[in-house]
């Protein structure tokens, strides 16, 4: 089937290869053989100090479906998700729509709500347990109350999700009103002389066409949820109950692979947390063909 | 809410949405800037409480923290970390974008589908391999050790690709009746012209090595050769019931990327509206 | 925007000579001990509250030798993921601290040097100068891998003026757990309206506070072999009974613990007594209202009923932690060199003077006493003879000590739920022995 290729064509045929060689070579040796490595480890039990691999076959699998730290570390990015993306998307559309026009003021207000963006959340994560604190924290001194934010299991995961909310809508504003500036002035136009009220419009014309980007926030923000790592790093007691309802399965395999250096059940929670992401991925992008329009 | 309902809406009541909203945005850093400069006393003091430091604006917080975790060096390491990051990906991406985007090779779509699987993947299941990697080359507490998952990125490859696609063809194909070859067409006409996605990426990958936190908590344990990010973790442990310098540290990491962001606002946020701000 | 760009390029131009000055200069800036050696020796410690007296005995040590003694501190958790990293990929510290819950996991490794030719052909080191108990810790098969830094002892610490203000007396040496929950819990009613509490221990303080009430009640945590847990022992049920029905009414409630420590919440004033380890001392002499602060031995758990203490009824959990070298450190004979400084007389009895901590070296830490001039602190050293001292229980990995923190969490959080959660603990702290076993 080879067809002979012209000078040219050989000539473009070898830069092309070179120029991708770089990137190539990087992946296979720094991602791809990293996989089956990972995937080899799930196998295998680790020893002390991770010196040395043992297989044991489907062991660390079977231990894992019997980890109900696992599936409550998978619940709480459930809930997490449940919680932060719709205020996300709600919250940062709304500010979308308001910036959306000439306005005093529009530059500054979006470098503020912009700001926690460039922030590393290590640093503001810091501040907000600082916030929260019980005894000496701002917010209950503010309010005139005595809750424990962060160490009471009932509310913890929500300040978690107050400080990714807080991080995250500068992100998503900026995308939105990216998408709406996009979106020709004349289809509203078009839909007022056909009498359609401003709310009427904004559900019929205004999310159609953001749709793709709030597919893509809600995408990402799923996966997001299970790969939370920082804020509970940061923000959480290890010795408060509240800790086990707001783990991330991510920081589960810190835990594991890392501070109890057992690689061999790290990298099976990992290969766990890949199914999870796939199944997740598969349906969104089944729910896709249904609701998200593209022009 | 299309421009009806805006028109409905007072702008003074939009505005003042926007500044109760603003407000919520910058409490933590004002409240993380007042808190720096107390004594640690009257961070703890409860009754009264203090929001205002009223035994003197403390600066001596800022340079003991300064001094204890030698801020310099942190500044010099995560300064290190960003810039071999970012010649790193924006050199690799943009040639492998470059021939994605515009030529033809064998093999090329059987290649980009490594590119794009890579992206699928959550970066977890590469992290104890490649730290083991580091550990065997003996690259721990070294900028190599930092730097090595970020030295090729499939998502900047990919960033790239559609940058260069988006141009036309009839440039290069006038570059070429010039008698340039394919290097020189990629250096002289196409890459000066994908300057935005190369920029948007830099900053991308800026953004996200100041603010990896496992990476250098796994690679760079020593604060010597460590970044803020890492070394703010340790802060919090170290210095326990401390606020004040707890507060003194964190602002010192935060505020050199605000200055940046405050100066290269447009490059910053246009970057991360290309990149789709997966951070 | 336009206006801004010469700014823009002054920054980058500004930044990229900053960046080539700080590549090019910072070689030197990154140390920070003062004397000028040409050679580093690397340190790992985790306790920040340490650190000034321990580099003045180091620098000392440096300055004769030629040596610049770098420290790194890092926090408990860390520290541990560090060395464990360390061994695994080399980059370890020459000289480091060691405690008793991992020694025998590094010293099984190999990751700790040999000192006994060291040792040997030191004459200012004899071992037996040592508290015997802690040379134990560091020793495998007749080796030893570490020398004792320290021992620790615990005290309580209360605030004079909270019970001043509600009209309690001062505690004395002559008293009992009972007592200290009395009083605890007439501090925590009359303190109510104000927020304070009598005391305060949370499910994680085991050395400073709950492992003592267990062996003052005759109870155990590990059975001696170390195999197996010790919570289903009478008498340790009895002693976490008492834990539950007498010491936490007088506590904080269990979320406001998890949220602040102890010791932040003794400084500013909500808690009027607090089990805290000598190596804690540290952290109080320099706040506000340390007139206020005094100190008294432990209590007792008259076991017997004859209303007497006898020596076993008073237990001070002890430690010591150990100066261990890398085993694959550059330089051995520096490293040891310094480890035989920081635990010769002079150090030994500077540490204690400088109120670092109590001597690991016997006879030496009586200056410990007057470290501070505004606090007394005698009853750290007056338990070694009023009471009996117990090592902090320790097995090869010690990964049931924060396990059986963990379970216990919701015991703290229901105090009624005790004996059915030590169900709990004995099985998670079996399953853990056993696989450390394995």
């Amino acid at each position: 089937m080879k067809r002979k290729m012209t000078p040219r064509q050989k000539n473009e045929a070898k830069w092309g290869l070179i120029f991708v060689a770089p990137t190539i070579i990087g992946l296979l040796i720094l991602n791809y053989y990293p996989i089956f490595e990972t995937v080899y480890q799930s196998f295998c039990k680790t020893g002390d100090f991770g010196i040395g691999n043992k297989f044991i076959g489907l062991k660390n699998y079977i231990t894992l479906f019997h980890d109900k730290e696992v599936f409550q570390t998978l619940f709480n990015a459930v809930k997490y998700a449940a919680v932060s993306l719709p205020l996300t998307i709600i919250i940062s559309l709304v500010l979308a729509v308001l910036l959306n026009r000439k306005m005093k003021g529009r530059g500054i207000y979006r470098t503020i709500f912009f700001l926690p963006m460039v922030c590393a959340p290590a640093a503001t994560a810091m501040v907000w347990k600082w916030i929260f604190n019980q005894q000496y924290g701002l917010l209950n001194h503010i309010l005139g109350i005595d809750v424990a934010w962060v160490t009471n299991p009932a509310i913890a995961w929500l300040c978690i999700v107050i400080i990714g909310v807080w991080g995250g809508i500068g992100n998503n504003m900026i995308l939105f009103l990216g998408g709406l500036q996009d979106i020709p002035k004349d289809y509203y136009e078009a839909a007022a002389i056909d009498g359609s009220t401003g709310v009427h419009s904004f559900f019929h014309i205004t999310i159609p066409l953001l749709s793709p980007m709030l597919f893509f926030v809600i995408q990402t923000g799923i996966i997001g949820a299970l790969q939370l790592f920082d804020l509970p790093y940061m923000v959480m007691d290890k010795s408060s109950r509240a800790w086990p309802t707001v783990k991330s399965i991510t920081y589960l395999f810190y835990e594991y692979a890392f501070e109890r250096s057992d690689r061999g059940y790290g990298a099976t929670i990992v290969m766990f947390m890949i199914v999870i992401i796939g199944i997740i991925t598969f349906i969104l992008q089944k729910s896709e063909k249904k609701w998200v329009h593209y022009e | 809410m299309g421009w009806h309902l805006k028109q409905k809406l007072s702008s003074g009541a939009i505005h003042l949405i926007l500044i109760a909203g603003s407000l919520v945005m910058i409490v933590p850093f004002i409240w993380m800037l007042l808190t720096a400069f107390k004594t640690k006393t009257e961070a703890i003091s409860v009754n009264p409480f203090y929001i205002f430091p009223m035994h003197g604006w403390h600066i001596e917080n800022f340079i003991d923290v300064w001094n204890s975790y030698n801020f310099l060096l942190l500044y010099r390491n995560t300064l290190l970390l960003i810039v071999l990051r970012v010649l790193c990906a924006c050199a690799t991406a943009t040639l492998a974008g470059y021939a994605f985007g515009r030529l033809k090779f064998p093999f090329k779509n059987f290649l980009f589908a490594l590119v794009l699987v890579q992206m699928m993947v959550p970066s977890q299941i590469f992290i104890i391999p490649q730290y083991l990697m580091v550990s065997k080359l003996n690259a721990m507490n070294t900028p190599f050790g930092l730097l090595l998952p970020g030295i090729v990125t499939a998502f900047g490859t990919y960033l790239c690709k559609q940058g260069y696609q988006t141009l036309p063809r009839s440039l290069e194909e006038a570059a070429e009746i010039d008698g340039c070859n394919v290097p020189q067409r990629f250096l002289f006409v196409m890459l000066p012209l994908t300057r935005s996605s190369l920029v948007s990426l830099g900053i991308f990958t800026a953004l996200f090595a100041y603010k990896d936190l496992m990476w250098p908590l796994l690679v760079a344990p020593r604060t010597e050769a460590t970044t803020l990010t890492a070394a703010l973790s340790r802060l919090q442990g170290q210095f326990g019931n401390n606020y004040p310098q707890i507060m003194a540290g964190a602002f010192m990491a935060v505020v050199p990327m605000i200055v940046l962001y405050l100066i290269f606002q447009k490059q910053f946020i246009e970057g991360i509206a290309t990149s789709g701000g997966k951070l | 925007m336009r206006k801004n760009s010469w700014l823009k390029k002054g920054l980058a131009i500004g930044l990229s000579t900053a960046f080539v000055l700080s590549l090019a200069g910072c070689g030197g800036s990154g140390e920070n001990s003062g004397s000028s050696g040409d050679k580093t020796i690397r340190v790992g410690i985790w306790d920040n509250n340490q650190l000034a007296g321990l580099q003045q005995i180091a620098d000392e040590w440096g300055e004769e030798n030629g040596y610049d003694v770098e420290f790194q501190v890092t926090d408990w958790d860390s520290y541990w993921t560090m060395l464990e990293a360390g061994v695994q990929g080399g980059e370890m510290p020459d000289v480091f601290w060691m405690h008793s819950n991992n020694a025998l996991k590094y010293m099984q490794a190999g990751a700790m040097l040999n000192l006994d030719d060291y040792i040997e052909n030191d004459d200012t080191m004899n071992i037996d100068d040592f508290y015997p108990d802690i040379t134990n810790l560091y020793t495998l098969d007749g080796s030893h891998y570490a020398i004792p830094k320290d021992h620790d002892t615990i005290a309580v610490i209360y605030n004079k003026a909270i019970f001043d203000k509600y009209g309690i007396e001062y505690p004395t040496s002559d008293w009992t757990w009972q007592d200290f929950a009395d009083i605890a819990q007439e501090i925590s009613e009359k303190g109510a309206a104000d927020g304070v509490y009598g005391t305060y221990c949370n499910s994680g303080d085991v050395q400073n506070f709950w492992y003592n009430v267990i062996y003052a009640f005759g109870g155990k945590v590990i059975s001696d072999d170390k195999t197996e847990s010790g919570f289903d022992d009478p008498a340790t049920v009895e002693a976490m009974d008492f834990i539950a029905n007498e010491i936490l009414p007088g506590c904080p409630p269990a979320d406001a613990m998890a949220n602040t420590g102890g010791d932040t919440m003794f400084q500013s004033g909500l808690l009027g007594m607090l089990p805290q380890g000598s190596y804690d001392v540290i952290k109080y002499y320099d706040a506000d209202n340390v007139d206020d602060y005094g100190w008294v031995m432990l209590p007792y758990a008259d076991v017997n009923g004859d209303g007497q203490c006898q020596k076993e009824e008073r237990v001070s959990i002890y430690n010591g932690l150990g100066w261990a070298a890398y085993a694959n450190t550059d330089d051995p004979d520096a490293a040891y060199s310094l480890i035989s400084h920081f635990c010769s007389e002079e150090s030994q009895k500077k540490q204690a003077e400088l109120g670092v901590t109590l001597a690991g070296r016997m006879g030496c830490s009586d200056p410990f006493q007057e470290a501070y001039s505004n606090m007394d602190m005698t009853p750290f050293i007056d338990i070694e003879d009023a009471g009996t001292l117990v090592m902090r229980p320790y097995s090869k990995e010690s990964n049931w000590e924060s396990d059986i923190c963990d379970v216990l969490v919701s015991a703290w959080s229901d105090p009624s739920t005790m004996d059915e959660v030590l169900t709990e603990v004995v099985d998670t702290m079996n399953a853990d022995l056993a696989e450390e076993n394995e």
